[in-house]
């Protein structure tokens, strides 16, 4: 389980996330979203260690998130990825592989060969990553993120720059992933993706969360933009007046 | 008709460029080349980020181009690109003995002599600076004192070769002067790799031995004739010689009446 | 520390596999053989020439890739955010600063090599004679090297690669006139001399790890030649890749 408490990080007197708290079950598949500048990019890099915390907890498995051992069992996949341009995907697989303790594990050529042809990267393996289309790199950094068998993913806009048959392929990667006792969190502002596949979800806008809950009782058999687009309205305007009452005081 | 239009309007212009790079050069044969700045030791050591011995490579690279560029007409500068690199790389020694038996040509026989006698006090071991050093107090000084001094000195410079060694051992001992010189100059001509000088000392070897053959000759006409001739041209003239011999140093002879030596016209 | 030399490793792939390099590396080698013609213009003076320029120019050429691939190296990876996907991982900044270090230095230990097998090359054909001098001062233009790569991985840290090139290059110039700043100031008075006092120690003082001035008279380095700069080097090299740590550790990536 992934617990977050009160998490907040601030830049000067700007609340970027504003003590953020929720839990994520094991086995779950949960999508966090929000408009673009809500706080989604920065909460996953607090998680994962990117970004240092202005204060709050996060724990994962009861365990505090901060040696780096905690990683090993990680996997994090940043928005638009970016990688070495003159490594082939096999080699870019085996430098990230190496860097873990089961590495005598996961740097076999068949256990690397396995995790492309499971993202759809089989035949491009031995191609020098620097021509990738971007599709090819939001693959390449799922692969990445899986390379170590972690039981916990953390990837930020997974699906972008994927197309309708990518991003299939990917909600199918999830659920396997899913079944094999994966927990998965995910930024997103597709929201039709999200309403699929995730278990629960959170939303946030200007660093507050907004709802944390399963999908189908937020939806109340609306489309789930509707929902969203209501319900960050409502918190506009909620805190508008709290904005307006605080200068009138 | 517009490409043909822009095609020629596109001539035009390149025309014109050349053009006026011509005319540039024209202009710029007639504006004489100013002297070079040459800068200080002090200055290119800070600047060079120690590397002073390739820096003092290109100071003497650049002396010799300087000095066979024909861009100047005084030569002024020579003595300041010498002294650039000998006090970039103290230990180069080249550049102190090309320099005292170079200079002299150029109008400058004090800096050749103060360069030589600044490798001499740097302690460099290599005979050539002492021996053209003397070579020069010989030849444009006429200081026969300090010219054996430093005969001696480079004959005693370990690496010394035996030819130089003879040279300087002989020196005064010979009372012929011109064979004396003569000496001295074959001794730069066998030791030399550098064509410079190599050519140099040879002008003073082909004009001795012009001098003595011309001299025979006149004697050998006294004997026959009863009185020495009275100039290279009688000789030619009388078909004894052919032509006049070319003196390196461009001189014409005429004979002394009383001893046959030729001497300058 | 495995993870030190996994990113070693593949620092040192993807640097050598780096086109533009090449081209620095084949303008070295041109010039490598220029000297030849240099020194033919010398009047005699062939073989001193040729080992002059030829060190002078090693060491330039190693210089510019130094600074050149240093400063880009860690900027790089903020920008093109390549560092997400390794400081994610169980990898500390240490661990991915010194991988990063030795990757860069292996690199340029290959093109100095490189550059010295045509250096010995260009002079046993032209002096006739192998010149073992030269090693050392290869190994010491190394012990150069590592202090650069360590100051432009620091200044890859925090700056841009344009201001990074430009701190390089000043220290440079300062590193190699410290002596004579030092001379100049002896007829100061006492807070120019203690102001430059401060300023040798603080600033890399680059020139003991200069020999190529009379090693080409055949004189050898005395072994305190040797010993200093190398700890020196090590020193330098420690404290400069510590520092970049605090300025990594200290970014929100």
């Amino acid at each position: 389980m992934i617990k977050i408490s009160n998490l907040t990080k601030e830049y000067g007197d700007v609340k970027v996330v504003d003590s953020l708290s929720l839990e994520v079950k094991k086995g779950n598949i949960f999508g966090f979203l929000g408009p673009n500048g809500a706080g989604k990019t920065t909460t996953i890099k607090m998680i994962v260690g990117l970004a240092q915390r202005s204060s709050g907890e996060i724990s994962i498995n009861g365990k505090e998130l901060e040696s780096l051992g905690s990683r090993e069992k990680i996997g994090y996949m940043p928005e638009d990825p970016y990688f070495y341009e003159q490594l082939t995907a096999v080699e870019l697989l085996q430098y990230m592989a190496e860097l873990f303790k089961n590495r005598d594990k996961i740097t076999k050529l068949a256990h690397i060969e396995e995790i492309l042809e499971l993202v759809g990267l089989k035949d491009v393996a031995k191609k020098k990553v620097g021509a990738f289309s971007k599709g090819m790199k939001q693959r390449l950094g799922l692969a990445q993120a899986i390379i170590n068998n972690p039981d916990y993913l953390f990837l930020d806009e997974p699906l972008d720059g994927l197309d309708p048959i990518g991003r299939l392929e990917f909600k199918d990667i999830f659920l396997k992933l899913k079944k094999r006792g994966k927990t998965i969190f995910f930024n997103s502002h597709v929201l039709s993706d999200v309403e699929e596949i995730c278990d629960e979800i959170g939303i946030i806008n200007n660093g507050i969360l907004v709802y944390a809950g399963p999908v189908k009782p937020f939806c109340q058999n609306e489309p789930l933009e509707k929902r969203f687009v209501e319900i960050i309205n409502e918190q506009i305007s909620k805190s508008a007046s709290q904005q307006i009452s605080k200068e009138e005081a | 008709m517009k490409k043909i239009y822009l095609s020629i309007c596109f001539l035009l212009l390149f025309g014109s460029l050349i053009y006026v790079q011509a005319e540039y050069d024209k202009n710029q044969k007639k504006v004489p080349n100013p002297e070079p700045f040459v800068p200080t030791a002090a200055v290119i050591k800070a600047a060079d980020l120690g590397l002073h011995n390739a820096a003092a490579d290109i100071a003497w690279l650049a002396a010799i181009q300087y000095f066979g560029g024909g861009q100047s007409r005084t030569f002024e500068k020579l003595d300041d690109y010498l002294f650039l690199a000998a006090d970039l790389d103290e230990k180069f020694a080249y550049p102190y003995a090309f320099g005292v038996l170079v200079l002299p040509g150029v109008k400058s026989t004090d800096e050749g002599i103060e360069i030589a006698k600044l490798g001499i006090e740097r302690n460099i071991p290599d005979y050539r600076i002492p021996y053209y050093l003397a070579t020069t107090y010989h030849v444009e000084k006429e200081d026969k004192k300090n010219a054996a001094l430093y005969f001696d000195l480079a004959a005693k410079t370990p690496g010394a070769p035996a030819g130089i060694k003879k040279v300087a051992a002989n020196y005064g001992a010979r009372p012929d002067l011109r064979s004396q010189t003569r000496d001295i100059w074959q001794g730069i001509y066998d030791t030399t790799k550098d064509d410079l000088v190599k050519e140099k000392a040879l002008n003073y070897i082909d004009h001795f031995d012009i001098l003595t053959a011309l001299e025979n000759i006149a004697k050998a006409y006294k004997d026959r004739v009863g009185n020495y001739p009275a100039d290279v041209d009688e000789l030619v003239n009388k078909g004894i010689l052919k032509e006049a011999p070319n003196d390196p140093f461009g001189f014409q002879y005429k004979f002394n009446q009383e001893n046959g030596r030729a001497e300058i016209k | 520390m495995k993870n030190i030399l996994t990113i070693a490793k593949n620092t040192f792939r993807e640097t050598i596999r780096d086109r533009i390099l090449y081209g620095i590396l084949g303008f070295a080698i041109l010039f490598l053989l220029s000297t030849v013609f240099f020194g033919s213009i010398s009047l005699g003076e062939d073989t001193k020439v040729i080992k002059d320029l030829g060190l002078a120019g090693i060491y330039i050429f190693s210089l510019i890739i130094a600074v050149f691939l240093g400063s880009q190296l860690i900027h790089k990876e903020l920008e093109k955010r390549t560092i997400y996907i390794i400081l994610s991982k169980p990898v500390s900044t240490a661990q991915f600063i010194l991988g990063k270090y030795l990757g860069l230095l292996s690199s340029l230990v290959i093109n100095i090599a490189f550059m010295a097998i045509i250096y010995l090359a260009v002079v046993k054909f032209v002096g006739n004679q192998i010149d073992y001098l030269a090693l050392w001062a290869f190994l010491l233009n190394i012990l150069e090297l590592s202090v650069f790569v360590a100051l432009t991985i620091l200044f890859s840290s925090f700056t841009a690669p344009l201001a990074g090139t430009i701190y390089a290059i000043l220290i440079l110039y300062i590193g190699h006139s410290l002596e004579l700043l030092r001379k100049a100031a002896e007829k100061s008075g006492d807070l120019v001399k203690y102001l430059v006092e401060a300023l040798y120690y603080l600033f890399p003082n680059l020139e003991k790890f200069n020999i190529r001035n009379f090693i080409v008279y055949g004189t050898p380095p005395t072994v305190a030649q040797i010993i200093y700069p190398a700890l020196y080097s090590v020193l330098l090299t420690l404290i400069l890749l510590w520092l970049a740590n605090l300025c990594l550790k200290k970014r929100d990536l």
